[in-house]
This record gives C-alpha cells, sequence and structure tokens, in this order.
C-alpha cells in the first residue's frame, strides 16, 4: 500500500503541473485582448453582419496602446472568421468594457445578439451597452487624445447616474434582463459622436426589442424619472430674466402601485425628489421654514405638470410601454393575466404624485438678491 | 476516541455534505422551468424529505440499540434480501458519485478550464478522493467538519446581490399543485444523498441527540438552498432563469469588488473542496458497502469502486447525458428510499420490542 501511497501523491503533484493549462498558452503581450465590440450591419440587397472590435496591442515597450480591425459576413460568427482572418494574433474574450449596437442593427432585430451575448460563456456581463449613431467602426477609429475610445465609453455610461436621472444599470446583465423578461422594453443610452468627442445626446427606446426612436436629453429626464430610481439631476424654475431662476440637485425615487377599475389598470407612480436647492435668484428672500417649503410645492407643481405632459405624449403619440410600468401589473394580477400589452398601456389612468424635498441650502441661508 | 467512530457534529456535517454538491449551482434553472417565479417554494418544502429520513434513521437507531446496518438488516429482512437493499443503496450512491464528478468536471469546463476535455478532470480528481477515502471514516469527519466552516461564507455569498434585484421578479405569490408536482423529479436530487445516514448513525460515539443532529443538518440545507434560489430568481426574473443553465455561477460574474478582477474563479476555486468533500463521502460508503457485499478486504474495494465510477461517469460526460440519466432514475432511488425507511421502522418496531421481552 505505501507504492500506492506514493505514487498517489507522485501522480497528482504532475497532474497540477502538467495540467495547468499552460500549454498552448501565449503570453499576455502577445493576444489580442478585446475591449470594445461593435455589432453593425449593412443595408444592401441582403442584411450582412458587421462586427468592428478594439483590442490592445503592444507596440512599444510597455506601453498599450488600442487598434481595431472590422469583419464582414453573412452571420455574427461569419464576420467573427472573416475579422480572424485579418488578424494575426489569438483573441482572448473576458475583458470587454464596451459593447456597441448601431442603430441600423438595432431596428432591423436583434435576436442572434441578444443569444450570442446570452450563451457565450466568456462574455463579461458588467461590460457596457450602448446604441449609437451612424458606424461602429467611427467609434473606434476616432482618435483620442488619451486612452482608448471603449474605456471612455465605458467611463461614460459608468458616471452617467449623476445627471438627467439615469440608471447605473446599462450592463450586458441588464441588457439580457430588460430584453427577456416579461413586461419590460430594452432602453439604452444613445451616443453620438459631436465634435470629435462622444456624448450622450438622449436614449434609445424599443418597441417589442425592435429600435423604435431616439428621445433627446430634455425629455429623456421626464423618462429616466418615470422610469427608474436612484439617478441624480437637476430640477428647476426658470423666468423670462436669463439670470433669476430656481435649481436644485436631487436624487429620484420611484415608487408604483397598481389596481383596476373597469378592466381598466390604473397606476398610481409617486416620486419623490430629495437633495440640495442650488440658485434661488428667483425670490431672494430669507430661506426660512415657510419660504422652503413655498419653492418645494412651486417645484412639485411645476414638475408634476412636466411629467403629466410627458406620460399623456407616451401614451398617445408612442402607444407602447417604455416605461417598464407593465412589469408592476403583472407581479400584482400574475403573468398570464395579459395586462402587458399595449392596449391596457394606452387606456391606464396614470396618476402622479411628486414630492420635493429640500434637505440643504448649501452655505447660503439668506438670499443672494441685494434687496 | 476510539478509530472509526465519528462524534455527533460530525455526523451532522457529514450528511450535510452528502447533500449539497454542484446542485447548487444549477438549481435554480430547473426550479423556474416548471414553478416560474415560485421555485423556491417546491425547494423549500423539499426540506422536509431529509428530515424524514434522518428521523427515521435515528429511530431505528435507537430501536435496535445502535447496531449496525447489517446486524438489522440480516434480522428483518434475511439474507438474501439485505443483499438486493444493499445494492439498490450502492447503485444509488453510486449514481450521485459519477453524476457529481461528471457535473462537477462540466461546471469547470464551463467557467474556467475550458481547455480540458472532462475525463481529464474527473480521473485525477476520482485518484485524489479514493486517496483519501482510504484512511477510514474518521478522516472523512474530520474533512467534512473543517469543510463545513471553510465554505460556510462560500454558500451565502449570493447575500451580496440582495441590494440589486427587484421585488416585481419574485411576485405574484401562488401555490399551484400541477406546477409544483412538476419539479419533484428534480428537487428529488437535490436531496438524494442524506440516506448516507443509515450507514453512519451507527458509528456516533455520544448518540444521545442524533435526531436533533438529523433535524440541523437538513434546516442548514433548505435554508442554503432557499436563500440562493431565492436570491436568483429576485435578480434574474424567472424568464432568464430559465434560459441558463447555472444561474448562480452567471450571478456571480456581475459581482463587482476592486482589485480582483475574475471573481468567479475564487469562488470556483472554493467550490471545489464542496464537491471533492462530496466525492469523498461517497466514495467511502460505497466502497464500504460493496466490500460488505462481496465480502472483500475495505482498501480493495475502494480500487473497484475506483474503476466502476471512471467508468460511469465517462456515460454521463456529455451534460444531456448526465441530466438524462440522472432524471430518469433518481426518482426511483427516492420512492425507494421512502418506502424502504418507512417499512423498516415498522418491522424494526415489531421485532425488536419481542426479542427485548
Amino acid at each position: 500500500m505505501n507504492i500506492f501511497k506514493k505514487s498517489t501523491i507522485i501522480f497528482i503533484t504532475l497532474c497540477l503541473i502538467f495540467f495547468c493549462g499552460c500549454e498552448h498558452s501565449e503570453p499576455i503581450e502577445d493576444l489580442a485582448v478585446i475591449m470594445g465590440f461593435g455589432y453593425d450591419i449593412e443595408k444592401k440587397s441582403k442584411p450582412k453582419n458587421i462586427t468592428a472590435m478594439e483590442f490592445i496591442t503592444v507596440e512599444k515597450k510597455d506601453e498599450a496602446s488600442s487598434d481595431y480591425f472590422v469583419g464582414k459576413g453573412t452571420s455574427i460568427y461569419n464576420a467573427i472568421e472573416n475579422y480572424k482572418s485579418k488578424q494575426e494574433k489569438p483573441f482572448s474574450y473576458g475583458s470587454e468594457l464596451v459593447y456597441i449596437i448601431s442603430e441600423e442593427r438595432a431596428k432591423l432585430g436583434m435576436e442572434d445578439l441578444a443569444y450570442d451575448l446570452l450563451s457565450y460563456p466568456d462574455v463579461n456581463i458588467n461590460a457596457k451597452t450602448i446604441i449609437c449613431k451612424g458606424e461602429c467602426k467611427d467609434y473606434f477609429s476616432l482618435k483620442l487624445k488619451s486612452g482608448s475610445a471603449s474605456e471612455k465609453l465605458s467611463n461614460l455610461i459608468k458616471f452617467e447616474n449623476e445627471e438627467h436621472f439615469f440608471s447605473e444599470c446599462y450592463k450586458v446583465n441588464d441588457f439580457l434582463c430588460m430584453y427577456y423578461q416579461q413586461g419590460r422594453q430594452l432602453y439604452l443610452p444613445y451616443v453620438e459622436i459631436i465634435k470629435k468627442n462622444f456624448q450622450v445626446t438622449g436614449v434609445a427606446i424599443f418597441n417589442n426589442n425592435k429600435f423604435y426612436k431616439k428621445i433627446p436629453i430634455e425629455e429623456a429626464k421626464l423618462m429616466n424619472i418615470l422610469r427608474n430610481s436612484g439617478g441624480t439631476g437637476i430640477i428647476g424654475i426658470y423666468s423670462d430674466d436669463p439670470f433669476k431662476y430656481l435649481e436644485m440637485e436631487g436624487e429620484s425615487n420611484l415608487k408604483v402601485k397598481v389596481s383596476t377599475k373597469n378592466h381598466k389598470l390604473n397606476y398610481d407612480i409617486s416620486i419623490s425628489v430629495s437633495g440640495d436647492l442650488r440658485i434661488d435668484t428667483l425670490y431672494g428672500k430669507e430661506l426660512s421654514k415657510k419660504q422652503i417649503l413655498k419653492i418645494e410645492k412651486k417645484l412639485e407643481d411645476k414638475f408634476k405638470k412636466d411629467l403629466d405632459k410627458e406620460v399623456k405624449k407616451i401614451q398617445n403619440v408612442y402607444g407602447f410601454d417604455c416605461l417598464d410600468l407593465s412589469k408592476y401589473a403583472l407581479a400584482e394580477y400574475g403573468r398570464n393575466s395579459g395586462y402587458d400589452s399595449d392596449e391596457y398601456f394606452s387606456n391606464a389612468k396614470i396618476n402622479i404624485d411628486v414630492k420635493v424635498k429640500i434637505e440643504s441650502t448649501g452655505r447660503t441661508y439668506k438670499g443672494t438678491a441685494k434687496n | 476516541m476510539v478509530k472509526n467512530k465519528i462524534t455527533q457534529n460530525q455526523y451532522m456535517f457529514i450528511v450535510f455534505s452528502a447533500m449539497i454538491g454542484v446542485g447548487v449551482l444549477t438549481m435554480a434553472f430547473d426550479l423556474c422551468k416548471s414553478a416560474k417565479q415560485n421555485g423556491w417554494i417546491p425547494i423549500s418544502i423539499g426540506g422536509l424529505y431529509p428530515i424524514f429520513i434522518l428521523i427515521t434513521a435515528s429511530i431505528i437507531d435507537n430501536k435496535t440499540d445502535h447496531a449496525s446496518f447489517w446486524d438489522y438488516s440480516n434480522k428483518i429482512y434475511g439474507k438474501k434480501l439485505s443483499y438486493v437493499f444493499a445494492f439498490i443503496f450502492l447503485a444509488y450512491f453510486l449514481t450521485i458519485f459519477a453524476g457529481v464528478s461528471a457535473g462537477f468536471s462540466h461546471i469547470l469546463t464551463l467557467s474556467i478550464m475550458p481547455f480540458f476535455k472532462p475525463m481529464t478532470i474527473i480521473i485525477p480528481c476520482l485518484i485524489l478522493v479514493t486517496f483519501i477515502s482510504l484512511s477510514g471514516l474518521q478522516m472523512v469527519g474530520r474533512i467534512s467538519e473543517l469543510y463545513f466552516y471553510i465554505t460556510l461564507p462560500l454558500l451565502l455569498v449570493a447575500i451580496f446581490l440582495i441590494p440589486t434585484g427587484s421585488i416585481t421578479n419574485i411576485k405574484p405569490i401562488y401555490f399551484s399543485l400541477s406546477e409544483m408536482s412538476k419539479t419533484i423529479p428534480s428537487t428529488s436530487y437535490y436531496f438524494a444523498g442524506c440516506e448516507v445516514g443509515y450507514f453512519i448513525i451507527s458509528r456516533i460515539s455520544n448518540n444521545k441527540n442524533t435526531k436533533k443532529a438529523g433535524i440541523i443538518a437538513s434546516l442548514i440545507i433548505t435554508f442554503v438552498y432557499f436563500i440562493n434560489v431565492i436570491i436568483v430568481i429576485y435578480n434574474l426574473g424567472w424568464e432568464l432563469t430559465s434560459r441558463i443553465e447555472a444561474p448562480l455561477l452567471y450571478l456571480i460574474q456581475s459581482i463587482e469588488i476592486p482589485i480582483i478582477s475574475n471573481f468567479l474563479s475564487i469562488v470556483i476555486f472554493f467550490w471545489s473542496a464542496i464537491a471533492l468533500r462530496l466525492l469523498l463521502i461517497y466514495d467511502f460508503i460505497s466502497s464500504e458497502i460493496l466490500s460488505k457485499v462481496i465480502k472483500i478486504d475495505y482498501k480493495k474495494a475502494n480500487f473497484i469502486i475506483l474503476a466502476i465510477v471512471c467508468i460511469y461517469a465517462f456515460f454521463m460526460t456529455p451534460e444531456y447525458n448526465r441530466k438524462m440519466i440522472v432524471n430518469a432514475t433518481m426518482p426511483y432511488f427516492v420512492l425507494f428510499s421512502i418506502i424502504w425507511s418507512l417499512t423498516t421502522v415498522i418491522l424494526v418496531s415489531v421485532k425488536y420490542r419481542s426479542s427485548k421481552e
């Protein structure tokens, strides 16, 4: 038995050495580590898939830069094969930062794309997903002052929740959740190149997983508040005088309650925005409790008006649920109740209740007006 | 302490470890397919099965005055029938043994070792397990106890994910018998294996509160399963859960921790300890049964089991093969063990009462 014990120990140690997987591996400097992945389509007689990929290259010593190639083919993996025939290095997945989907691609449908993201085990599900205007390769070919395009795009989306009430959920994981879950629609940030720089110019809304429309940023702000909680942004009251206005920066919070009446859905949305008062040159009075309550009331009224208008527009003009309200109805009345149809949504009664709370007035106590 | 004996705590941990394997990573997938967003209800009800089995084991042990499995089985059923039952139990444990080793290799190839063929992972694992199993029951107990404390944080790693989910994913909660009954074939696999209690309960040195130890082990495992399933559904919704083969692995990937670039590989590294611990227990139990059935030395039986399981696991290697074999056989094994335990409790209380008087 001693021989068995000895030989087992030797065998297991040899396994550890030989089976560690270094056999056919390359050092990381020789790999093309994919950073950004673009899904695009060519619309001619027959739609043609295009994938653009950005990867890290190490050309000079200790200095990493990035490069990109474009592959074309009839399907996604055909296009990747075409890409590989241009690429001299073996490539590796797992540390992608961003997935770009072009507007044209999103319009035609994304069934194969979602399947690819779901099933390929090496996809980094924490990478960000965005919709872009124009071709994907323009984004990777843009010459930036420093860093790679993917890194910049990824950071742009990562800190997006600090303005315009965007949420922080635009990862691949959230993309798949929005795509597959019942009663939800896709809703992704829309990026354009403006003056050789990336900029979030709105959101892309989807109907039945197909690109429907780009919403400009001012309208997107209201949609964001109605759709998700946890984002910060600025709301205010403005007058004709460009120097007299009232602004506050706050964090939004959303709660939805559903009820039915006469076979019609009834959504009670309560939104609360709590934050700091930034500028108050409109009234310029001492910020006592009475005055703050007055400001809160004014903000609530103004804000409620905007939101009501927006909801009317969504129900009547767009006519489908891009606010993800159906998921609350399904959670209340069961998955087979059929309350997630467009008809129910556009006939639903939506009551909005807004609460604004000013937590701090900053360093000032008295208003800044001179009188 | 006498060699070949275990403490009551070690018994608890062995039974606990015998149930938990790779099933936790994949269970939400099976449950959500038929029970949809209420997949956590059948797994909570399923916890009654190990409680039932372990209580009967404890009753039998107390009634027979701590006789071993072979003693009371021979006395009740006679020699021929007890051989048959032992063979069925052996087939049962071997199925779990081979199934877990194949499933473990599948999880490894899926997550961190895509460059390996399944058998390249299975054979070194089995040799390592056989090597440890030669040391006997005491070592099995010690390893189970030590690993329980090391791996408990890992089983509760899902708690990190509570803030990111949405309550709409698990509502509405309702109980429908037809949907729940569809999950029985797959849930039976997750609690299967608590029957090892029948074979080791007579070896406990301080056998006063074996009932309590069994119930605690069952409650811990039900809690672990419950928390993992409900958090997966809470985060992904049943639509996405029922599309991913290993939903918990997928969710662990979404945890972002600064400094650590790949949290998944760390989790899998420690997870291997759980899988190896389970393989060790089944190796020990099945080689012991085999050595009794065909009357050979325990150490020789170990090598025979190694050969059998290597072949058995080979037939289970692609994941769909494993699913087919396990789903086809496991409900019958579970049914058998329920019937066996009920009849044994009744017969034991009849026969042993008369012998005492």
